[in-house]
């Protein structure tokens, strides 16, 4: 049966990557060198010359798609955008993350983040769905997110939007906390080259080329390439981490107004990477130092294409390749994935939106001592649709918004997750949004399908353990989906010209998280030589969060500008088998968390901007609350020439942040670091 | 073994078939679309409003840097304008040449003639606006409250119809003289 998968998985990836690659190039090749250009030039000369009053009598035949404008969304979002990257003086889309109201960012060494939206945060951790320009970023695995092949050239991120609270209703399953959507600029934005090179004491070299050209009328195209080595961190002791790492990747990216109604993007990447890092499975061996690898490569196409003001669809396909070569497991994963959206008017006061999805996702495990899977072989399949009613009740005041996403997929056969919003804007200045909504979060690959013998403890007999001891986690096939309900509201409001508030608050109840259960223990041999202590995954506990997260922006002078943002969360989880309080979720996130980012504009070439990050402690991991400060300072000689130099985690020499979960690697120490950066234009 | 792998082989040949079909699709619906081409899309009626607004305003001397120096109308944020500017770069305005720029940076806004601050900086535009005060720049949006935020000219759409209004204080705090037809023709004048 292993044997029959493994010889059908080969063939999968091959005939995949083939077909994908050349179906997708054709596609490209015909929709933008076989087709003439279009007349939009021609026509759009023609409106030039025309005068301001007979251009006044001209009717629009197509009203742009009007994305949502996020601030009028009724949900949790924040969005950081080029400019808060730029003076934030981040090196990664994680340390970005940070200034998000609602959202934990920790760093578990030097090449791993655990990162969530509203608690349950873990380095696996699985309530959130990221996407970069559409792609999904979440890997089947372990249901989260390998936050260090997340990259590109940070300086091409047009913006990321990041909600907060469940976004199934239109996302699907795992989209349960929150969404992530990190979006690159076309490549009409970015034209010409751009150039960064820079080093310091953690970042200890990086450097970055983009260049972006019109290859036609109407399509222009990009290429990037960049490359980073970071530094070890330190563990508690202050002895090296050993967890150095280096990853060069490149891309590009096409956009092209093939007519004055479609508009089509091609864009793909590839990425190298090589780490280190310090795992810890037995008392019996002490930790020791492993290498691992990450290679990826993905080809995305989005065809949009409007037929009126109120009408347009999008089709989208991607190919994504990922293989992961660490030492506790290797897996080589493709994906396909289709998706198809389309918007139109009904009435005058509903919008519809509905889509149709399609996933294949097809990996192959190579296991290890301590870490099984079975079958090492698996492909799944995700079919889903969503359907999704905007009505205005009375205009510019009042708006529901109801939706629904129907999903199938292999391990919990159909799931539904509706939701129901309300946005009420009474005045310019204030709105008010609430809604109540249902999520899922499917079982992932290894919940079902893994065997970890996540540590063994050595004989200690005053500690009650006669015989080496095996803790095993085994998943199950039983498994439920988790679920969520969610009641959250919201209060916007611009309290004065230069001063606004975001604040949302929110009520989870959760059901069926997944968790260990009782421990069976057994003798392995005659006469015994050791002990297994099994706990098998099943739907074993409850939770309920709560929660409020406040973002203000204060624009103090024309030169100084001040963002705040504040996070409280509760989490309270049981077991549903025994009933006792105090589950395995609860002391794993802030209670407190508060960031205050201070922009100033010294002069007309002179930026300096400071960063000031609070994060309560994190009580059953046994880490400690730290408060700390990033700094930035810019000077533009010309134009075209940028120096900055910046100061990270200046308050302490190092700090932990987190203690990873499951898989027991040692976590490191985020030190204080500096480094300065050339960015050149041309 | 055989017949192993020919079960093995079912699932992905469906996709090259599929993304043949979505191929052909594709290239099908592209003669229907070429037919429809020549109507009149909001952004590039909109950039021939931009255009066509310098007829009627004068920016002061001191906007440019030299007499041969270019006329520089920039977008910030996410453009929604697509190629219409294109036709621009054959196009003089005021005598000098017309160059059309993409910025993210609000330093750079100040080397420009024309700023259109795109719905995709909405957030920021009241800081951008509040740094350009004073100097001699147009600056031009489509959303909601823009005059407000402290903008000179807001783009709108009135069944169909681009439509404008002017807050006329602000520029001329900032020395850019905007003609009596053109406040005329506004669709409201803020103060």
């Amino acid at each position: 049966m292993i044997g029959l998968f493994k010889n059908g998985e080969a063939a999968i990836s091959q005939t995949l990557t083939a077909s994908a690659l050349v179906g997708l190039l054709a596609l490209a090749a015909t929709l933008t060198v076989a087709v003439p250009q279009c007349r939009a030039d021609e026509s759009s000369r023609g409106l030039m010359r025309m005068e301001i009053q007979d251009l006044m009598d001209v009717e629009v035949t197509s009203v742009s798609k009007k994305p949502e404008s996020l601030a009028e969304a009724a949900a949790a979002v924040f969005v950081i955008t080029q400019e808060d990257i730029r003076r934030s003086g981040v090196t990664s889309i994680p340390e970005a993350l940070r200034m998000v109201p609602g959202i934990e960012v920790a760093r578990i060494d030097a090449n791993k983040w655990a990162i969530t939206s509203r608690g349950f945060n873990g380095r696996f951790a699985s309530k959130m769905l990221v996407l970069m320009d559409g792609r999904t970023v979440y890997t089947p695995t372990f249901s989260g997110v390998f936050w260090d092949v997340q990259d590109t050239m940070l300086e091409d991120i047009d913006r990321i939007e990041v909600i907060r609270g469940p976004g199934a209703s239109l996302w699907g399953s795992n989209a349960v906390n929150g969404v992530i959507n990190i979006i690159t600029k076309q490549a009409h934005e970015t034209l010409g080259g751009l150039v960064t090179a820079g080093g310091g004491t953690e970042e200890r070299g990086f450097g970055s080329v983009r260049y972006g050209v019109r290859v036609g009328k109407d399509t222009s195209l990009k290429v990037y390439g960049k490359y980073l080595d970071r530094d070890s961190q330190v563990f508690a002791s202050s002895r090296d981490g050993s967890d150095a790492w280096h990853a060069v990747r490149g891309g590009f990216r096409m956009d092209s107004a093939v007519t004055s109604k479609d508009s089509l993007t091609l864009q793909g990447d590839i990425y190298d990477e090589r780490l280190s890092e310090t795992y810890y499975v037995s008392q019996m061996t002490g930790p020791f130092n492993a290498k691992g690898s990450n290679f990826g490569a993905n080809i995305l196409t989005r065809w949009n294409h409007s037929f009126s003001e109120n009408s347009d669809f999008s089709l989208q396909l991607y190919y994504d390749r990922t293989d992961r070569d660490y030492w506790v497991v290797g897996e080589k994963r493709d994906t396909f994935d289709a998706d198809f959206q389309h918007r139109f008017q009904l009435g005058g006061r509903q919008e519809i939106i509905w889509g149709l999805g399609y996933r294949l996702t097809c990996d192959k495990m190579r296991n290890s001592d301590i870490l099984v899977l079975s079958p090492s072989s698996r492909s799944d399949n995700i079919f889903s649709a969503f359907l999704q009613d905007n009505i205005t009740l009375v205009e510019d005041q009042l708006r529901l918004t109801l939706g629904s996403k129907f999903e199938h997929n292999d391990y919990t056969g159909f799931e539904v997750q509706p939701s129901i919003r309300i946005m009420w804007t009474p005045h310019d200045r204030h709105s008010f949004w609430a809604a109540v909504s249902r999520a899922v979060r499917t079982p992932s690959r290894g919940e079902e399908d893994n065997r970890l013998t996540a540590f063994t403890l050595a004989p200690n007999l005053s500690a009650g353990i006669p015989l080496p001891t095996q803790v095993v986690v085994q998943g199950s096939t039983d498994l439920q989906p988790e679920e969520l309900l969610a009641y959250e509201v919201g209060y916007r409001v611009k309290a004065l010209d230069n001063l606004s508030f975001d604040l949302s608050a929110f009520y989870n109840i959760y059901h069926k998280l997944s968790s260990p259960g009782a421990a069976q223990y057994s003798l392995n041999g005659f006469p015994p030589t050791s002990v297994t202590s099994l706990v098998v995954l099943g739907n074993n506990e409850d939770a309920t969060t709560y929660g409020i997260e406040l973002a203000a922006d204060w624009v103090v002078l024309d030169w100084w500008r001040l963002y705040a943002a504040y996070t409280y969360l509760q989490l309270v989880s049981h077991s549903t088998l025994q009933n006792t309080s105090g589950g395995v979720f609860e002391g794993k996130d802030p209670h407190h968390q508060v960031s205050l980012r201070s922009q100033m504009n010294l002069s007309r070439n002179v930026e300096m901007d400071l960063w000031m990050r609070y994060v309560d402690r994190l009580n059953s991991l046994h880490v400690g609350r730290y408060l700390t400060m990033d700094a930035r300072l810019a000077w533009r000689p010309c134009n075209n020439l940028e120096i900055s130099l910046v100061g990270q985690n200046l308050f302490h020499t190092h700090h932990a942040e987190f203690t990873p979960e499951m898989i027991y690697t040692v976590p490191t120490q985020v030190e204080r670091s500096v480094y300065g950066k050339i960015t050149w234009i041309f | 073994m055989p017949a192993e792998k020919g079960v093995g082989m079912r699932v992905p040949s469906a996709l090259p078939n599929f993304l043949l079909v979505m191929t052909c699709l594709l290239v099908l619906c592209l003669p229907q679309v070429q037919a429809s081409a020549s109507q009149n899309d909001e952004y590039q009626v909109k950039a021939a409003f931009i255009y066509n607004f310098t007829n009627y305003i004068q920016w002061p001397g001191r906007a440019f840097s030299g007499g041969s120096s270019p006329f520089t109308i920039c977008i910030m944020g996410r453009s929604p304008f697509g190629n219409s500017f294109d036709s621009l770069a054959r196009e003089t305005i005021g005598g000098r040449r017309a160059q059309v720029r993409h910025i993210s940076r609000i330093e750079d806004a100040k080397e420009c003639h024309i700023l259109f601050i795109s719905e995709s900086e909405q957030k920021n535009a009241p800081q951008i606006l509040r740094s350009l005060q004073g100097r001699p720049v147009l600056t031009i949006g489509d959303y909601k409250g823009f005059c407000q935020d402290g903008g000179m000219i807001n783009l709108v759409m009135v069944k169909r119809k681009v439509r404008f209004e002017i807050r006329p204080g602000v520029a001329k705090r900032a020395g850019v003289h905007i003609g009596p037809q053109l406040l005329a023709l506004a669709r409201e004048i803020i103060e």
